[in-house]
């Protein structure tokens, strides 16, 4: 054993979030969902480059060399969903910068805990700001190039002598333009899980599917996470009347069968988009959250340090929201982590019900289109993936439930 | 015989972290009709010694490695697990610090006592009920006859604690192990129940194991004191020779910092540092990176140094009584 | 309306704090309505002066009021009636911008190191973010230089600013909030049962930390605690509460060689004395202490009291006056100004 003096006073104890964090990476079965949704995510990010009726080279005769599938990431007769142009900007920001980024992110392990604090909130800030950027230049430039068919136009041009070099990702197919003539194909090697009744590949609008939940999930649990965390610190820190009011609200909320509700309030809004329907999600599902924090904040409103916060003068929103919100946040994130899960379900059973937005590829849509078919490739192969996404949620969210608790430390 | 010889015991904690050697080579010994006290500051080894006599240390990760705990003659240590429940209860009781959370909360006081009493004795129901209302009364409580149908929470700390007594005594155990029983409760509070334990006591004449960090409350109630640091024996005394003649340097700082003792508004004499953690005791003697009298010589384990009669330290140094203090 | 404060803040010989008739009460609700169906009466009139650079300790048992007192005074809780005059103002009816500049100068240290400390911030942030919020530091890297500072002062290494409060101890934490206190320079603060968590060895540190504090910084305490030994120790005055209400306010000296309340001899003797053999005699009190949601009439003590006589129950005592600066709340003392010793058994003669 070695004397206690001789204890470097440089080293650094963890801080909470790295307590966590090494809790969390303890638990394989949670870690390696993180990872599949890890996968989930690049795959969504980089749909376009494994699916695209544009070829990546495309050079007709002795013309220049082009890329009509670079160019169709910012276009907006091509991809004409927001959801769609989000994702083709983070598309491009982590092709550039990703890998520097992470480095980066990485190289400031070494530094001092204050340090490293700063210089990854910079990384953070940067990631973002270079997103906003490419968001704000695909607005203020927008494409919109004619519609041309790439795969028709190439065997148009061949059939005319025309020597062409093109280059197209994996799976050259559209995911919103069906070729009617290929209509409710079986699987094969040029659709590996066959197509819809309007003659879709379904394995394209399956990946494409994958931005559309992530959206959905992510997007909805933020916005309600969000509403649902700032009513309840309020009524967990007033308490009283503005206690009764929230608590009421709630109650009023949560006696209404949130299917019902979610499936009624849809019904009335015509031209539905997949921001309606998060927005939907958000209204019913903002109670958990404030539930959770409002209990939260009753059990720390009454402890010391925020009784001396008190003392030393700090105005009420900086005891709320800087003193207190930080130590409530654990719960908040595992049931956000579940909410995710459970907004991309609801999602699915909207569509399938025939009340989503009919326009994107989601999951729930396609289920909803194989229903009416008989073909069993329609049915499994969403379904399949909704299962496989929620479960891995599941699975991160009771990872992060067991890391939080103390009780479960190993 | 002894009523209780603890033979170096070892109990230690096998973590993630590393071993915790929490209960290091403990050796005492309680007697009919005496009461020990057991002193030390946090993580000194008081309270796992105590849960290791009923071997109720929580196993994995505790373990008891090594050491005797012979009770009547009986080692605890290897007894078989059906044999030691017998003996658990009956012939050796417990009472804990916290009286909010001993007892549980959806039983009344007289299912709980009644249901101890069955468990060790061969009596009916009626009588077990007697026996519980005969301890209530003896243990002070006013109206036992209605008390004994109400649920803890009905009742105050000081009463719950008085309730946790008679349970505890019910069987008339030998042995009464009690941890901190007075710390949670109130200075007028913690009289009633300590004059109840010593008359108690002088009824019954078991030997008592008290528990405490109250000097106070060992110097009045004790007949011995048994002082622990770093779960190894530091000093073991008669309770009159411990106050007026301590030998370990550690005791002997433990008295100084007293403010009791000192003169008001003075500095008190401090011990410096703080006690190490469990995962980084220094070798040899546990006390010496904050003793004054520490040498190389105290980097080898302390050998045990007679000073009087009972009176035994284990130090490479003892000091020679501090003057006047006490 | 803000009362004009009695206390001229130049006078360097006024005290620093005075408290008059202090009242809180916390209503209790029951029902689908939230009917108030009681109170707890928590403090019900309690009046003491904390003179300048003196130590105050307000004892008494749980349920007393004591910590509710100190929080009152500070308004951390609002108090229901009473004044507290502090540097010219009248703390229960300032302004809440004149209460939030006056926090400064008021502070307070709490029993629980473990939560009384944001487990979510370091130690940098804890002890620095209050100096810039007081203009005491105007930029980050000043605040963090007298974070340091403080650091020293109270006896842990500076370079353990970046650390979060998990990775101390109970006494390291103490001394945390200890520093918390000190930073912005006030003029008293509140200890409220500061050492009592703690072992016996770190307790004197940490006492030993609190009086050279005192002495360098010219502070006033108002030392909240059940420790009687701790009182002896450190305290100038006692104030002796019982289910909210004052028994005895007098010297430390006057209170444990010549304690007057019944209550207080009660309190004083069953302490236990690290001294064996000591030859004392022991008054062992009768019952519980009362609830303070329905306590009892008359005088609060008399279900205890072992020389309770009819008119305890009937008529709440009046303050007594029995030696300069030396106040009892007691029937015995009506017109009498001699110990009564509960121990003798039988009130003296004389009533």
């Amino acid at each position: 054993m070695t004397e206690p003096a001789a204890r470097p006073p440089v080293a650094e104890d963890p801080s909470w979030v790295d307590l966590i964090w090494v809790q969390f990476g303890k638990r394989k079965i949670a870690r390696g969902a993180l990872f599949g949704l890890l996968g989930l995510l690049l795959l969504a990010i980089y749909a376009p480059l494994l699916a695209s009726n544009k070829p990546l080279l495309w050079r007709v005769a002795d013309g220049p060399l082009s890329s009509p599938w670079l160019l169709s990431l910012f276009d907006r007769n091509f991809f004409e969903n927001g959801v769609d142009l989000f994702f083709n900007a983070l598309l491009v920001c982590v092709s550039l910068l990703g890998l520097p980024a992470a480095w980066a992110w990485r190289r400031a392990a070494t530094l001092p805990r204050a340090a490293r604090g700063a210089r990854r909130a910079r990384l953070l800030l940067g990631g973002i700001g270079a997103l906003l950027l490419t968001l704000g230049l695909n607005a203020a430039a927008p494409q919109a190039r004619p519609k041309e068919v790439y795969p028709a136009l190439q065997a148009q041009l061949e059939a005319q002598g025309t020597p062409v070099l093109a280059v197209y990702p994996p799976l050259p197919h559209s995911f919103r333009d069906g070729v009617l003539d290929q209509a409710r194909a079986r699987p094969s090697a040029a659709h590996p899980l066959g197509t819809d009744a309007a003659g879709r590949d379904v394995l394209v609008r399956l990946i494409f599917g994958a931005r559309i939940s992530l959206t959905i999930g992510v997007f909805a649990v933020s916005l309600y996470i969000s509403i649902g965390t700032v009513l309840g610190a309020l009524a967990g820190y007033f308490g009283g009347r503005v206690d009764l009011v929230i608590q009421r609200l709630i109650e009023v909320v949560i006696c209404v069968p949130s299917l019902f509700l979610i499936l009624s309030v849809a019904a009335f809004i015509e031209d539905r988009s997949i921001f309606h329907i998060m927005v939907i999600i958000a209204a019913v599902a903002w109670t958990t959250p404030a539930r959770l924090v409002r209990a939260e904040f009753l059990r720390h409103r009454n402890l010391d340090f925020v009784a001396a916060a008190r003392a030393i003068g700090y105005p009420q929103h900086t005891i709320i929201f800087a003193e207190i919100l930080p130590n409530t946040l654990g719960p908040v994130l595992v049931s956000a982590t579940f909410g995710v899960a459970s907004a991309i379900l609801t999602e699915s059973t909207m569509s399938f019900l025939g009340l989503g937005d009919i326009t994107v590829p989601s999951w729930g849509q396609m289920l909803n289109a194989g229903r009416t078919t008989s073909e069993w490739t329609l049915i499994l192969a969403p379904g399949f993936a909704i299962f496989v996404t929620v479960s891995l949620l599941n699975l991160v969210g009771d990872g992060f439930r067991d890391a939080i608790d103390p009780k479960l430390r190993r | 015989m002894p009523l209780l010889e603890l033979i170096d015991l070892r109990t230690h904690f096998f973590t993630d972290a590393g071993v915790l050697r929490s209960v290091d080579g403990v050796s005492f010994s309680v007697e009919a009709g005496e009461t020990v006290g057991v002193v030390g500051e946090s993580g000194c080894g008081k309270s796992v010694t105590a849960m290791s006599i009923l071997r109720l240390i929580p196993e994995p990760p505790g373990r008891i490695v090594g050491g005797e705990i012979r009770f009547l003659g009986q080692d605890l240590v290897r007894m078989p697990i059906a044999a030691l429940r017998k003996v658990r209860g009956n012939s050796i009781s417990m009472i804990f610090q916290e009286p909010m959370t001993s007892l549980n909360p959806v039983y009344t006081v007289g299912d709980q006592i009644i249901e101890a009493i069955l468990l060790h004795q061969d009596v009916d129901e009626d009588r077990a009920r007697e026996i519980a209302l005969d301890m209530l009364r003896k243990v002070g409580i006013p109206a036992p006859e209605q008390r004994i149908d109400e649920y803890p929470h009905q009742l105050s700390g000081g009463m719950k604690q008085r309730v946790m007594i008679a349970m505890a005594l019910s069987c008339q155990p030998k042995l009464l192990i009690a941890d901190e029983p007075t710390t949670a409760l109130d200075v007028t509070i913690q009289a009633q129940i300590l004059e109840l334990l010593k008359q108690l006591q002088a009824e019954q004449g078991m030997g008592i194991m008290l528990i405490t960090h109250d000097l106070g409350v060992v110097a009045e109630t004790t007949d011995k004191v048994v002082v622990l640091y770093g779960g190894q024996m530091a000093e073991v005394a008669p309770t009159s020779t411990l106050f007026s003649s301590a030998s370990h340097p550690y005791t002997q700082g433990l008295l100084r910092s007293l403010p009791d003792r000192a003169p008001p508004g003075s500095r008190l004499p401090t011990i410096p540092g703080m006690v190490p953690s469990p995962l980084q005791f220094p070798t040899g003697c546990r006390f010496r990176t904050r003793c004054g009298q520490a040498s190389p010589a105290c980097a080898a384990l302390p050998p045990r140094v007679e000073r009087g009669p009972g009176h035994a330290v284990w130090c490479h140094h003892p000091q020679p009584p501090a003057g006047g203090a006490a | 309306m803000s009362a004009p404060d009695p206390l001229d803040p130049l006078d360097p010989s006024a005290p620093l704090l005075r408290v008059e008739g202090l009242v809180k009460h916390f209503p209790i609700f029951k029902g689908f309505f939230r009917r108030q169906v009681g109170s707890v009466r928590a403090v019900d009139g309690l009046s003491f002066d904390l003179a300048r650079g003196q130590t105050v300790a307000m004892v008494g048992e749980s349920g007393c009021g004591k910590t509710t007192a100190g929080r009152a005074i500070l308004r951390l809780v609002e108090p229901d009636a009473g004044h507290v005059y502090f540097r010219g103002h009248d703390l229960p009816a300032a302004p809440p911008e004149t209460l939030r500049a006056l926090r400064r100068h008021m502070q307070i240290i709490f029993q629980d190191p473990f939560s009384s400390l944001n487990p979510r911030q370091t130690i940098a942030q804890i002890v620095g973010r209050p100096l810039q919020l007081h203009g005491l530091a105007a930029t980050e890297a000043e605040a963090e230089a007298q974070v340091k500072t403080l650091m020293e002062k109270v006896g842990l290494q500076a370079s353990y600013s970046t650390r979060y409060p998990h990775e101390f101890s109970g006494g390291q934490r103490q001394r945390i909030g200890i520093a918390r206190a000190v930073a912005l320079r006030p003029d008293f603060i509140v200890c409220d049962e500061a050492v009592s968590a703690l072992d016996v060895s770190v307790q004197a540190q940490v006492l030993n930390l609190l009086l050279d504090l005192k002495e360098e910084l010219g502070l006033s305490y108002l030392f909240i605690t059940h420790d009687l030994g701790v009182v002896k120790h450190l305290a100038d005055e006692v104030v002796v509460l019982y289910l909210g209400q004052l028994c005895e306010r007098t010297t430390t000296k006057a209170l444990f060689s010549a304690p007057r309340h019944p209550y207080t001899q009660a309190l004083l003797s069953a302490v236990p004395h690290p001294e064996p053999g000591r030859a004392r005699k022991r008054v062992i009190l009768r019952g519980d202490v009362p609830s303070p949601i329905a306590p009892p009439s008359g005088c609060r003590f008399h279900t205890r009291c072992p020389l309770a006589h009819p008119r305890c129950a009937a008529e709440a005592p009046a303050e007594h006056t029995v030696a300069p600066g030396h106040v009892v709340r007691c029937h015995l003392y009506d017109g009498n100004s001699a110990p009564v010793d509960i121990l003798a058994g039988a009130p003296n003669g004389g009533r």
